[in-house]
């Protein structure tokens, strides 16, 4: 993916992620609506849409969208930042000679 | 004699889960012992995450508040808890990569390669003064629960030592891989009971929808909130102060941390994060409902919740089940209350006891080898809930109050961690003033509402909406002081030789 997408897919997720998390911390856009929906009353039934978006939206971007970390990276990304210092590769050491 | 055959029952196979972890090599190394070698799958490590936070609170509690509160509750521990798959892998995915690189084992260690010496040293000082009363509240939970399920065979004063020596012990035993390990069994019982007891509730009055209907057509304020004419109980300050305060608080414990450093694949670490907001609406939406469902269940019912005693709502999850459910599946129902509260109790004294012993006497003796480290940890656990036992000895402590407050203590600690990882200019002196201003802040809200109004006060300044605070309620106030102070502390003081140290780690291009 090309860094610039990268960049610009990585705001629209951000942005949608601050739009539902306000929404799920607080009725604010909804708390008004009255009546009932599946027994419970119309704005808990939203309030539950919009926490089921949220968690699809949450589920693509962690294991569709290619920009969450995976296991086909950690191993190059943890070898990477193993070998900026010593003394992590020391106290690795240490930890096993016990 | 049933009740307490079920209560060995646990503690016995608790031990004996953890023994087994133990047996498999478990704690043959620091690394070993405080994260798992870094060993969980995710299978565990999604139900031990979720038993770590799901205490007796998110029973006894929230079917308590359901009770009084109606349907508001449910932004206190369900779709408010869904934003912690965004919140916990922006904020902890360098906790899970670097953690792994640097072989971190405490929630001090980021904080400390980032911020420097005092930084490390703090935050296991906050976190265990925020820990204490949130435990205290869990032992004095588990302690209540073994005498009323035993209908007084096992005292209170005997329960305080009961349940948690068998913590101390399979802790001891087991390290973090025997503690996720009986997380696991424990959290699948508890929730196995809460979908029981919901079904058999909802069944008595002819299903869900019928009996919504019935408590509707009685108690219609518990279906609106406090907004127009709707006549319920919770305004949106107040929903939005007790959301925010449970997730931000829920990113700042130390069971993230302790659970990234376990995982043992990036796979698993997402599907730990994305699956624990979900499996919470699920099963905290079903204990809320138990609660307001608790309405249709007959006078003898709603006399025993509704008795003018502090906390008598949160009895309603147990009359519920004593109503609806054989003696014998009651007992489970309770039970399941009693294994959260334990898993709970799990994860937050490991954790503490991680960070004493990595953090705190690793900076005090530097050499320390990994042997002492394990063996401190091992004492500090024992410590720690020695402590816990004797301040629970009071019943009259205000602990579960406190343990709601501690959450929005830790939520002020979430700056200088997000600091440490996305903002280069971030200082030791801006995270150590805005998480002494915010800690301090919030202890400073609470005696102000002590004076006032005794304990309900200081519960009442820090979760309720206050003219006095602008509308605003204590923990939000020092929330968004503790933000401000951090960003002007760093901005105007310079990056010390720590600070710029840590860049090319926390900042290296392979993070991008």
């Amino acid at each position: 993916m090309k860094e610039n997408n990268r960049s610009i897919l990585m705001r629209a997720y951000v942005i949608a992620f601050l739009v539902l998390t306000s929404l799920c911390w607080c009725p604010w856009a909804y708390g008004f609506v009255t009546g009932r929906a599946l027994a419970i009353p119309t704005w808990a039934v939203l309030a539950y849409v919009f926490a089921a978006v949220l968690f699809v939206l949450e589920w693509v971007f962690l294991f569709v969208s290619g920009l969450a970390v995976d296991d086909e990276n950690l191993p190059r990304i943890l070898s990477e930042l193993e070998s900026l210092g010593t003394d992590a590769a020391a106290d690795a050491k240490e930890d096993q000679d016990v | 004699m049933f009740e307490i055959a079920i209560i060995t029952a646990i503690c016995l196979g608790s031990v004996l889960v953890s023994y087994a972890a133990f047996r498999r090599g478990a704690s043959k190394s620091a690394d070993d012992y405080f994260v798992a070698g870094s060993s969980l799958g995710y299978f565990v490590l999604i139900f031990s995450l979720l038993a770590s936070f799901l205490s007796a609170f998110a029973m006894f509690g929230i079917s308590g508040m359901g009770f009084r509160l109606g349907f508001g509750t449910l932004f206190v521990l369900t779709v408010n808890l869904v934003p912690l798959g965004f919140l916990w892998y922006f904020l902890h995915r360098k906790t899970l990569l670097i953690g792994r690189a640097r072989r971190w084992m405490s929630m001090g260690a980021p904080f400390g390669e980032r911020y420097g010496t005092p930084m490390r040293a703090l935050i296991p000082i906050v976190v265990l003064a925020a820990s204490i009363p949130y435990l205290v509240a869990q032992v004095r939970g588990i302690a209540v629960i073994t005498e009323v399920m035993t209908k007084g065979q096992i005292p209170y004063e005997a329960g305080l030592f009961f349940a948690p020596a068998f913590v101390v012990l399979y802790l001891i035993l087991g390290g973090m891989k025997g503690a996720a390990w009986v997380n696991t069994v424990q959290g699948t019982f508890f929730t196995v009971m809460v979908f029981i007891l919901f079904f058999a509730v909802m069944n008595e009055n002819g299903g869900f929808a019928s009996t919504m209907k019935m408590v509707e057509d009685k108690h219609p304020h518990l279906f609106g909130l406090n907004l127009g004419s709707q006549g319920g109980k919770m305004s949106l300050t107040m929903i939005f102060g007790l959301a925010a305060a449970m997730c931000l608080g829920a990113v700042c414990f130390p069971q993230p941390y302790m659970h990234a450093y376990s995982s043992k694949s990036a796979k698993g670490f997402k599907v730990m994060i994305l699956a624990f907001g979900a499996i919470c609406v699920v099963v905290i939406s079903m204990t809320t409902m138990i609660g307001i469902a608790g309405w249709s269940l007959g006078p003898d019912v709603v006399g025993k919740a509704t008795a003018d005693l502090p906390g008598s709502a949160d009895k309603i999850y147990g009359l519920a089940a004593a109503k609806t459910l054989p003696d014998w599946a009651a007992a489970l129902a309770v039970a399941g209350a009693f294994t959260a509260a334990m898993t709970t109790v799990i994860g937050v004294v490991f954790g503490n006891a991680s960070n004493l012993a990595n953090d705190l006497y690793k900076l005090l003796k530097p050499q320390a080898n990994p042997r002492e480290l394990v063996r401190l940890g091992r004492y500090c656990i024992a410590g720690i809930m020695a402590v816990c036992v004797l301040i629970a000895l009071n019943r009259d402590t205000p602990v579960a109050e406190l343990a709601i407050i501690a959450f929005g203590i830790m939520a002020v600690t979430i700056f200088p961690l997000w600091g440490a990882y996305f903002w280069k200019r971030a200082t030791g002196f801006g995270a150590i003033a805005a998480t002494l201003t915010g800690v301090g802040m919030n202890l400073a809200f609470l005696v102000w509402g002590v004076v006032a109004g005794g304990i309900k006060g200081a519960s009442d300044k820090i979760l309720r909406p206050q003219d006095d605070l602008l509308g605003l309620n204590g923990f939000l106030v020092s929330f968004i002081v503790a933000g401000v102070v951090f960003f002007v502390g760093s901005l105007l003081t310079k990056l010390g030789r720590t600070e710029n140290k840590s860049l090319g780690l926390f900042f290296h291009k392979t993070l991008d």
